[in-house]
């Protein structure tokens, strides 16, 4: 298996905040083939693996998607497109492919 | 408690002293021993716990309920329950099909979750004291969000006849629940749309800001008085909140009160907020006491209400 490209969302808790739900769903809607070459987690705030996420990153607000080590989108639910553009920015050759399958066939 | 107090700060007006107002939410039903999920489907019990609360915290207003999920589960949406928290919708009927092909109905005090909270709030504005009660609605691009799911936000951009089509539905529903909380009597209606600081002001300007117009119309026409809460770093679309129509705002604990407190003056209206409910309330990172001293201090007299963020 090749290496997944990490995807952290740092959110408040994607069940209590309708902003950090939909955060997180813009990563768990990705298309399957995209998906399994990532891995994602969420990191909600209000426990200490999640507060120690966040100053890991010295992120500043929620909820923020970070792409393998990168702040990239802080309190803006991205595009589809957008999101494929910065996960292809930061990703393995073959992530990259499966990328391009999915923006050939859309 | 004052009713009025709070009414004025709402308003934008100076009050002797800030009101204060706790979004207890199903915090009520911890108060009175219940589960979440319980409680917000039974009348008995969110009456019990909402006029608990406000005794117990002694405030200026309360909510009846603070879960955005009513609307859309009200129009069919899956969701699951929580002991502990709101529901959340997980099912976005809107997902892959049209508004016609899913045969989505705006939901009156007759539908849904509705009768619950129509009779909760019945008993409520029976037995409360000189408080104000307050009715908060799903705003529209938060409602359009649990409908369409995360595709929403692409459609804002790149398929604004479907997003247009979709958050006009949205600000139909969002009229006839403030329509809801206004026959109820509620003093204060609030648009609740925490995801509209999760996009760009221009789409704000263009998606969000028409949507809450009829709701908005619903409110002023009955003479109550209107509020437009969201949550999030909405620094970037808070010139947009101050110019939507509301007699004020609401912003949580990620914004910089000063900020807000100065656009607020800026354009005359009332603002709440921003008591640090995840580092000071929740987790104990921030002083409690410390947190409401400064927020108190930053807020002022003119048009402030005290609560958490």
């Amino acid at each position: 298996m090749s290496e997944k490209l990490v995807v952290d969302i740092l959110t408040l808790d994607a069940v209590q905040c309708a902003a950090c739900q939909y955060m997180l769903e813009a990563v768990t809607a990705l298309p399957e083939n995209v998906r399994q070459h990532i891995q994602y987690k969420e990191w909600n705030i209000k426990g200490p693996e999640g507060i120690n996420k966040f100053l890991e990153y010295k992120a500043r607000v929620l909820p923020t998607i970070v792409i393998n080590g990168d702040i990239v989108f802080e309190s803006i639910i991205p595009m589809y497109e957008e999101l494929l553009d910065a996960l292809a920015a930061r990703a393995p050759d073959v992530l990259k492919t499966e990328i391009e399958k999915v923006r050939t066939t859309e | 408690m004052a009713k009025q107090l709070l009414i004025d700060a709402y308003r934008g007006k100076r009050t002797p002293k800030a009101p204060w107002l706790p979004y207890a939410g199903v915090h009520c039903a911890y108060l009175i021993g219940e589960k979440a999920n319980v409680y917000l489907q039974n009348a008995d019990l969110l009456a019990k716990g909402v006029l608990f609360a406000a005794e117990r915290y002694k405030v200026d207003g309360m909510p009846l309920v603070f879960d955005l999920n009513v609307e859309a589960m009200s129009m069919g949406c899956e969701a699951n329950w929580y002991p502990d928290n709101p529901p959340a919708v997980i099912g976005h009927p809107l997902a892959d099909k049209t508004l016609a092909e899913a045969n989505l109905k705006i939901p009156t005090a007759k539908d849904g979750r509705w009768p619950v909270i129509v009779e909760a709030g019945r008993k409520v504005m029976e037995k409360k004291g000189d408080w104000a009660l307050l009715g908060l609605l799903c705003g529209p691009l938060t409602l359009a969000s649990h409908l369409r799911g995360v595709k929403i936000f692409t459609d804002v951009v790149k398929n604004k006849p479907l997003a247009g089509e979709i958050l006009g539905f949205c600000a139909k529903v969002c009229a006839e629940s403030a329509r809801i909380y206004r026959d109820i009597g509620c003093e204060i209606i609030a648009l609740v749309d925490p995801v509209a600081s999760q996009i760009r002001p221009e789409t704000f300007r263009e998606f969000v800001t028409p949507a809450c117009q009829e709701a908005i119309k619903v409110i002023h026409d009955a003479g109550r008085t209107s509020s437009f809460y969201i949550c999030g770093d909405a620094t970037k679309v808070l010139d947009e909140v101050c110019r939507i129509g509301t007699h004020g705002f609401a912003i949580d604990e990620q914004l910089n009160i000063n900020y807000v407190r100065d656009m607020a003056l800026k354009y005359g209206l009332g603002f709440g907020g921003n008591l640090k409910l995840t580092l000071a309330l929740s987790l104990g990172i921030v002083n409690p006491r410390e947190d409401a001293i400064v927020s108190l201090a930053a807020g002022g007299l003119t048009g402030y209400t005290f609560a958490p963020g």
